[in-house]
C-alpha cells in the first residue's frame, strides 16, 4: 500500500463511519452493547471461578493415623500420602497440636481438658490437597488403603457438587460468549452491507474506471476497524464504570463472597474487548462487500 | 484495438444475444454500432469490458486476450477503455470535479496530475464553469459531457459511448458528436452505439449494423434501413 493510498483509504473510512451518521452510531453502539455483555459475563465467571476457588481449597482429605504407630512412624506414612497421585501436599497434624486445637475452639474445653488428666484422645493425622478436585475422591480411596491409616474423611457430596456447578457454569459461559460473538458479526456485517448497498452505484462505478478490489475494499474495512476500536473503548469504559459501581453499591459489606478488583482483570477484558471488536468489525465488512465486487 | 473472430454470447436464462460475430476495430478508427433494439449492441460493449463472459471464438481488447484473462486483470483491462453509459452513472453527492477526479484517483494518480489534469479535460468538454456543481443541477446534455470527461480522464485509447444522444436534442447531439470527433482526432478509438440513424449518415463514418445478434453488414459511409 502505497502512502498516499493509505491516506486515502483511512479518510473514505473515517468519512464513510461519521457521515453515514445513523448507521455508523447504531453500528457502534449495538457492538458496544454486545462487548459489555460479554464483559459482564467475563467478570461474573471470573468471580464465580474465585469463590469457587475458595470452597475448593476447603476441600480438604483428613486421613488418621492408627494410634498403635509411634509418632516417628506416623510422621514417616507422609512419604507414603506425599507418593499417592494428585497429592498436591500433605500437612502431619500430630494429637497435641490436634488438641491445642481442639482448646482454643471449643467453650468450656478446660473442663473437658481437666478431665483427660494429661491423656489425650485424639489420634495423629494429616490434611492432604489434592491437585484437582476432580482427583479427590479416587485420591481418598487410595489413601484409605494405606496400611497405618485407619480412617478418611472426606466429604464427597460437597466435592461433587462444586464440580457439576463449575462444569456446568463453563459451558454455559462459552455458549453465550459464542452467542454473542455470532450476533455481532451479524450486526456489522448488516451495517456494512447497508453502508455498501448505499454506495452500490458508486462501487460499481469505481469497478469500471478499473478499480482494483482492494482499492474498493479498503475504506469499507477501515470503516469496520474503526466501528470496532471504537466500541471496544467504549466498552472498556462502561464495564469499568458499571463494575465498580456494582461492588460498591450492591456488594458492599457482604463479607462471603469476594470480589475481584477491576484492576486484576482490566488486562484481559481490554484484550478480548479489541481482540473481538477488531475482528469482528474487519471480518464483518470484508464478507459485506464480497458480493459487490463481483462485476 | 478491438478484434472479434467468431464470437458467440449466451446469457444464463439462454438468450442467444450474438452468434459468430467477426470484425476488427484498430488504433484510432470511429466507428457506429447500429441495430434494432435487441440486436446485441449493449452486449458488445459488455464483451469489450468484461462485464460478461462469452461461451466461444476470440475477443482481443489491446493487448488483453479476454478468454484467458485472470480476474486480478480486469481492472487494468478496463483502465484502457473509457465507457459513457446512457444513464451517465455520476455519483450525485460529489461535484463535477469530484466526479471527475474520482475516476484518478482510483488508478493512483499522483495529487499533483490530478489538480493538473481534471481542469484541462473539464475545459476540453467545455464544463470548466460548472466544475463546483453537482451532476442534479446540471442539463442532461451536461451530465453527458461530465461522462464524457470521466471516461477520457486516464486517457483510454479506447472510448465506448452507448447511446450517447438518447437523452439530447439534437443541437446537444451534434455538439457531442463534434466532442468525439475532437477525441478521436487525438488518436483515441471511438465506438458508438446508437439509434439515430440521421445521425450516422451525416457523420460518414464506419457503421457496424447488428441483427438479431448477427452483423449485417460492416462498412464505410452511412446506413440502409
Ligand atoms: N443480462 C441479460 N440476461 C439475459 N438476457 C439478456 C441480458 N442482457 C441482454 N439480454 C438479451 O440479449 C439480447 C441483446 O441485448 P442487448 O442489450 O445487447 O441489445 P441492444 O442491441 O443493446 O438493445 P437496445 O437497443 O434496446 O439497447 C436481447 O434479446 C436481450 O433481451
Ligand atoms: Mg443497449
Amino acid at each position: 500500500m502505497k502512502r498516499i493510498n493509505a491516506f486515502y483509504f483511512i479518510k473514505e473510512g473515517l468519512k464513510n463511519t461519521f457521515t453515514q451518521g445513523f448507521m455508523g452510531i447504531a453500528s457502534i453502539a449495538i457492538l458496544l452493547s454486545c462487548l459489555v455483555i460479554i464483559g459482564i459475563f467475563m467478570l461474573t465467571t471470573e468471580n464465580i471461578d474465585l469463590n469457587l476457588q475458595n470452597i475448593e481449597e476447603q476441600d480438604e482429605i483428613v486421613a488418621f493415623v492408627d494410634e498403635i504407630l509411634t509418632i516417628e512412624e506416623a510422621q514417616d506414612l507422609k512419604y507414603v500420602i506425599d507418593a499417592v497421585p494428585h497429592v498436591k501436599d500433605s500437612i502431619f497434624v500430630s494429637n497435641e497440636e490436634a488438641l491445642k486445637t481442639f482448646e482454643g475452639q471449643l467453650e468450656g474445653a478446660e473442663d473437658v481438658m481437666a478431665e483427660l488428666e494429661g491423656d489425650n484422645p485424639l489420634r495423629h493425622s494429616y490434611r492432604i490437597f489434592v491437585d484437582q478436585i476432580e482427583n479427590s475422591s479416587a485420591v481418598a480411596d487410595s489413601v484409605r488403603m494405606i496400611p497405618g491409616v485407619i480412617k478418611v474423611r472426606h466429604n464427597e457430596f460437597v466435592t461433587n457438587n462444586i464440580i457439576s456447578l463449575r462444569n456446568v457454569f463453563s459451558v454455559a459461559a462459552f455458549a453465550f460468549f459464542i452467542i454473542l460473538l455470532a450476533l455481532s458479526v451479524f450486526i456489522i456485517y448488516n451495517t456494512i452491507r447497508l453502508a455498501t448497498v448505499a454506495r452500490r452505484k458508486e462501487i460499481n462505478i469505481m469497478k469500471f474506471v478499473g478499480a482494483t478490489n482492494w482499492f474498493i475494499r479498503w475504506p469499507f474495512v477501515i470503516e469496520g476497524l474503526i466501528i470496532g476500536l471504537l466500541a471496544a473503548t467504549l466498552a472498556y469504559f462502561c464495564s469499568w464504570y458499571l463494575y465498580t459501581y456494582f461492588v460498591d453499591n450492591v456488594f458492599e459489606g457482604i463479607n462471603i463472597v469476594k470480589l475481584l478488583e477491576f484492576g486484576a482483570i482490566r488486562g484481559r477484558l481490554a484484550l478480548i474487548f479489541y481482540g473481538v471488536g477488531i475482528l469482528i468489525g474487519v471480518i464483518g465488512s470484508a464478507f459485506a462487500i464480497r458480493k459487490y465486487l463481483r462485476v | 484495438m478491438v478484434l472479434f473472430n467468431k464470437v458467440t454470447k449466451t446469457y444464463a436464462n439462454g438468450t442467444k444475444a450474438l452468434e459468430d460475430v467477426s470484425f476488427r476495430i484498430d488504433q484510432g478508427e470511429f466507428v457506429f454500432i447500429i441495430g434494432a433494439s435487441g440486436a446485441g449492441k449493449t452486449t458488445i460493449t459488455k464483451l469489450i469490458t468484461r462485464q460478461e463472459a462469452f461461451d466461444s471464438g476470440e475477443v482481443v481488447v489491446n493487448k488483453y486476450r479476454l478468454k484467458t484473462l485472470r480476474n486480478s486483470q480486469i481492472p487494468y483491462l478496463r483502465r484502457t477503455v473509457g465507457v459513457v453509459f446512457q444513464d451517465f452513472r455520476l455519483i450525485d453527492n460529489k461535484t463535477v470535479y469530484e466526479n471527475v477526479a474520482f475516476a484518478m484517483r482510483i488508478v493512483n494518480a499522483p495529487a499533483k496530475e490530478i489538480r493538473a489534469r481534471v481542469p484541462h479535460v473539464l475545459s476540453l468538454v467545455g464544463l470548466s464553469h460548472k466544475a463546483k456543481a453537482y451532476p442534479t443541477q446540471l442539463s442532461g446534455g451536461e451530465q453527458q459531457r461530465v461522462a464524457i470527461a470521466r471516461a477520457i480522464i486516464n486517457s483510454p485509447s479506447i472510448l465506448i459511448a452507448d447511446e450517447p444522444t438518447g437523452n439530447v436534442d439534437p443541437n446537444m447531439s451534434r455538439e457531442i458528436m463534434d466532442l468525439f470527433q475532437a477525441i478521436n482526432d487525438r488518436g483515441t478509438t471511438i465506438i458508438v452505439v446508437t439509434h439515430e440513424l440521421s445521425l450516422v449518415r451525416r457523420m460518414k463514418k464506419r457503421v457496424i449494423q447488428l441483427d438479431g445478434g448477427r452483423i449485417l453488414y460492416d462498412k464505410v459511409g452511412g446506413g440502409q434501413e
